[in-house]
C-alpha cells in the first residue's frame, strides 16, 4: 500500500541529501573565520581552477558508480591524454586537445571491453590498466616531462576571462552535458537500472554489455578533457601527474551523496562532492597543516562519505 | 540451488533455535507439492508438542489443513477472526476480496484458425530439456505443467536468451529465432515475466514508473519522453488497478500483488507478440490474482498475445490454458487440450 511509507525512511532520505550541503557550507565558514584571506577572490578562483580537473573525471565517474562499477584507472587516463596533448601541442596547437580527448576514450574502452565483454569485475580490470597505462606513460616521458610551449594553446585553455579561468568555461559546457545526459536520456536511465539490479535490467532487455562500455568509453573521454585541462595548468605532461587522483574522483562522487552500491546518484551531488574536496584541500594548505596529515584527514573523509551512503542491503555485491 | 531449496533451509533454520512461536510468511511460496505436504506434517507434529504457529498464507486449502483459527485482513484492518470450521474456502476468499462470486473460471474463448506465432522443434539443453516441440498460435495461451526442475522455467529462459540451446531450433512468425541475449529476445517481440518479483522482475528501490517503462523507454531522439512515459504508466495503473498514490511510488512500498502487477505491466509495456510468464501469481492475494487472470485473457482474446505459461498452480493452469504441456524430466509427457475439461488429477498422473 502507498502509505506504508514510514515518515522515518522520508527523513532519511532528506537527511542524506542534506549531508553535502551542510559539509561544504560547514567547511567554507570554518576556513573562513580561521583564515580570512580564504573568501578572498584570487582564493575561490583558485579552489575553482583546482575543482575543474577533479571534477570533469567525477561527472564520468559518477555514471561509472551509478552503474555498479568502479574505475581505478582514471588518474593513469589522465596521464595518457596530458601526454598525448603535450605530444601533438606544438605541431596541432589548440587542436591536440582531440588528441587527448581521443586517448581517453581509446582508455576508457580498452576498460569497458575488458569489464563488459570479458567479464572480469571492474575493480580488478581497472586496478591493471591502472598499472599498464602509468607503465605506458613512463616509457613514453622516460621519467622527464615533456613541456607544452604553444601559446594559443595555453591561452585557450589555462588563460582567464575577466579573472575567471577559461576552463570554467570548458568545465560549464561538460557539466550540463553530464546532466542531460545522466537525468533525461535513455542512457542515463539504463545506467540506473543496470546499477540498481543488473539482472532486472538483463531481462528487461536492456543491451547490458553495450551500455557498460559505453559508460567506460564516457569515463574515458572526460578523464581526456581533464588530462587536456591538467596539461595546459602546468604547461607540461609528466608520468607523475594524476597519481592518487582516484581517490579525489570516487571520493568528490560518494561525498555527493552517490553511493558506491549503485543505482542512485546525481551530478549535482558530485559538484558538491567535488567542491568539498578541493575546499578541504586548499583550506588545510592556508592553514599550513602538514601534507602528511592532510592524507590522514582525506582517508578518514572518505570512509566516512562511504559510511553514511552505502546500501547495506547490496553490501554483497560491492566489487 | 533453486528457491524452494532456500525456502526448505530457511524453514528449518527457524525451527533449529528451538522456538516456542513461529511465524511463517509465505512459507510454501516456493515449494512443490511433495514439499508443501512434508512442511504440512512437520507443522502438525510441531503443533502436538505445544507450539505456536502463526500461519500467513494465500493458499486456503493450506489453512484448513492445519490451522484451528484464522484472521483475514484486508486492507490492514481485521475483517474477521474465525474458528477453521467454522468458515469454508468461498466464504474467505469472498471475505478477502470484499464481494462476491469472484472466483468463477469463465469458458475460454477457442479462436480457430489462428496463425502460428512461435515455433519450436526439438530443443534440447543439457540435463534439462530432451527432444521437446510444440506450436503457439496468436491469441492462445499454452500452459506449462511439471514438479520443479521438469522444464518449464528453462524452456522460457531459453526462449528469452538467457540460456543457449544445444540443439534444436525455435521458429518466430516463421523466420529462425536464436535469441544470444535477452535484449535481442526482447528486440523480436518476446516479453519475459521472471519467477521472483523482488529480484528479478523488479527493481523495488526504483519507482512504479521507472520500472514499467525500463522494457521498452518511450523516446524522442535518445531523450526519455517523460510525458509518454507518465501515460503508459498511467494507463497499466488503471488496466491492472494497481493501488497507489502516485507513479512516482516506489516498488517496495507495495504489497505483493500490486508489486506483481507493475512486474506483468513491465512485461506488457513493449507491447509484445509473444509473452513469457513464470508463475504470475505467486504468493498473492485472491483479489489481485484474479484480476490479473481476467486482464492476461482480456489481452489474448481481445489482441493477438500469444502466450506461454509455466505454473505451479494447476488450477490456474487449468483456468488459463487453451493447451497443457504437462512437463517430466525434460520431456513432454502429454498434450493436454483444456477445450476436453482435463482435471488436476489427469496432470499429476503426466508429471509424476
Amino acid at each position: 500500500m502507498s502509505n506504508n511509507r514510514s515518515k522515518r525512511d522520508i527523513r532519511n532520505i532528506k537527511l542524506k541529501k542534506l549531508v553535502p550541503v551542510l559539509s561544504l557550507f560547514i567547511l567554507c565558514i570554518g576556513f573562513g573565520i580561521v583564515q580570512p584571506r580564504f573568501f578572498t577572490f584570487s582564493n575561490l578562483m583558485i579552489v575553482l581552477q583546482q575543482t575543474v580537473v577533479l571534477l570533469s573525471a567525477a561527472f564520468g565517474m559518477t555514471f561509472v558508480i551509478v552503474g555498479g562499477s568502479i574505475d581505478l584507472s582514471v588518474g593513469s587516463i589522465l596521464a595518457i591524454s596530458a601526454l598525448a596533448t603535450a605530444l601533438f601541442s606544438s605541431s596541432m596547437g589548440i587542436f591536440s586537445f582531440i588528441m587527448g580527448l581521443l586517448a581517453g576514450i581509446l582508455c576508457g574502452a580498452i576498460n569497458g571491453i575488458i569489464f563488459a565483454k570479458g567479464k572480469v569485475p571492474s575493480f580488478i580490470a581497472t586496478m591493471g590498466t591502472m598499472t599498464t597505462l602509468r607503465g605506458v606513460v613512463l616509457l613514453f616521458t622516460k621519467g622527464a616531462p615533456i613541456s607544452i610551449n604553444n601559446d594559443s594553446f595555453l591561452d585557450l585553455f589555462s588563460g582567464r576571462i575577466f579573472g575567471i579561468p577559461n576552463s570554467a568555461f570548458i568545465l560549464l559546457i561538460v557539466g550540463l552535458f553530464s546532466y542531460f545526459l545522466y537525468s533525461k536520456t535513455v542512457f542515463g536511465r539504463e545506467v540506473q537500472a543496470i546499477g540498481g539490479g543488473e539482472k532486472v535490467a538483463r531481462l528487461s532487455g536492456l543491451n547490458i554489455e553495450i551500455i557498460k562500455t559505453q559508460m567506460f568509453i564516457l569515463l574515458g573521454a572526460l578523464c581526456g578533457i581533464a588530462g587536456v585541462l591538467q596539461a595546459a595548468r602546468v604547461m607540461a605532461a609528466t608520468a607523475q601527474l594524476g597519481i592518487g587522483f582516484e581517490l579525489d574522483v570516487i571520493a568528490s562522487v560518494v561525498l555527493g551523496g552517490t553511493p558506491l552500491t549503485g543505482g542512485f546518484g546525481s551530478i549535482q551531488g558530485t559538484i558538491l562532492g567535488a567542491f568539498i574536496i578541493s575546499v578541504l584541500s586548499n583550506g588545510m594548505n592556508m592553514l599550513g597543516v602538514d601534507a602528511y596529515f592532510q592524507q590522514i584527514i582525506k582517508g578518514i573523509v572518505m570512509i566516512f562519505a562511504v559510511f553514511i551512503t552505502i546500501d547495506r542491503k547490496k553490501i554483497g555485491l560491492i566489487k | 540451488m533453486d528457491l524452494g531449496q532456500l525456502k526448505i533451509i530457511q524453514i528449518a533454520q527457524a525451527l533449529s533455535k528451538n522456538p516456542e512461536v513461529i511465524l511463517l510468511d509465505e512459507s510454501t511460496a516456493y515449494l512443490d507439492n511433495a514439499e508443501i505436504s512434508a512442511l504440512m506434517r512437520v507443522i502438525k507434529t510441531l503443533k502436538s508438542k505445544g507450539l505456536a504457529i502463526g500461519y500467513i498464507s494465500h493458499h486456503l486449502d493450506e489453512l484448513q489443513m492445519v490451522a484451528d483459527s484464522l484472521t483475514i485482513l484486508k486492507d490492514g484492518r481485521k475483517v474477521i477472526y474465525k474458528e477453521v470450521h467454522e468458515i469454508t474456502i468461498k466464504e474467505i476468499e469472498e471475505l478477502m476480496v470484499g464481494r462476491k462470486n469472484t472466483f468463477e473460471v469463465k469458458t475460454k474463448k477457442n479462436k480457430e484458425n489462428q496463425d502460428i506465432i512461435f515455433k519450436a522443434e526439438n530443443l534440447k539443453l543439457f540435463k534439462s530439456l530432451d527432444n521437446v516441440s510444440f506450436e503457439l498460435k496468436k491469441g492462445e495461451i499454452v500452459g506449462v505443467a511439471g514438479l520443479k526442475g521438469a522444464g518449464g522455467e528453462d524452456l522460457l529462459e531459453i526462449i528469452i536468451g538467457e540460456k543457449q540451446l544445444d540443439s534444436g531450433r525455435m521458429l518466430l512468425e516463421g523466420k529462425e529465432y536464436r535469441p544470444i541475449s535477452p535484449y535481442y529476445a526482447y528486440k523480436s517481440g518476446i516479453s519475459y515475466l521472471p519467477a521472483s518479483r523482488q529480484t528479478e522482475g523488479l527493481i523495488v528501490e526504483f519507482s512504479i514508473k521507472e520500472n514499467i517503462i525500463m522494457t521498452n523507454y518511450p523516446q524522442k531522439i535518445m531523450f526519455i519522453d517523460n510525458d509518454a512515459a507518465n501515460k503508459i504508466t498511467n494507463n497499466f495503473i488503471d488496466f491492472f488497478n494497481i493501488k497507489t498514490n502516485t507513479i512516482n511510488e516506489l516498488c517496495t512500498y507495495l504489497s505483493g500483488g500490486n508489486m506483481q502487477k507493475v512486474a506483468i505491466s513491465k512485461s506488457l509495456s513493449p507491447n509484445p507478440k509473444v509473452l513469457l510468464l513464470n508463475n504470475p501469481t505467486r504468493g498473492i492475494d485472491v483479489g489481485a490474482r484474479y484480476e490479473i487472470y481476467l486482464n492476461i485473457k482480456k489481452l489474448v482474446e481481445d489482441g493477438d498475445l500469444a502466450v506461454i505459461l509455466v505454473s505451479e498452480d494447476l488450477l490456474e493452469l487449468l483456468n488459463l490454458s487453451h493447451r497443457i504441456l504437462v512437463f517430466k524430466k525434460g520431456r513432454v509427457t502429454k498434450e493436454l487440450d483444456c477445450k476436453l475439461r482435463p482435471t488436476e488429477n489427469e496432470i499429476i498422473s503426466h508429471m509424476t
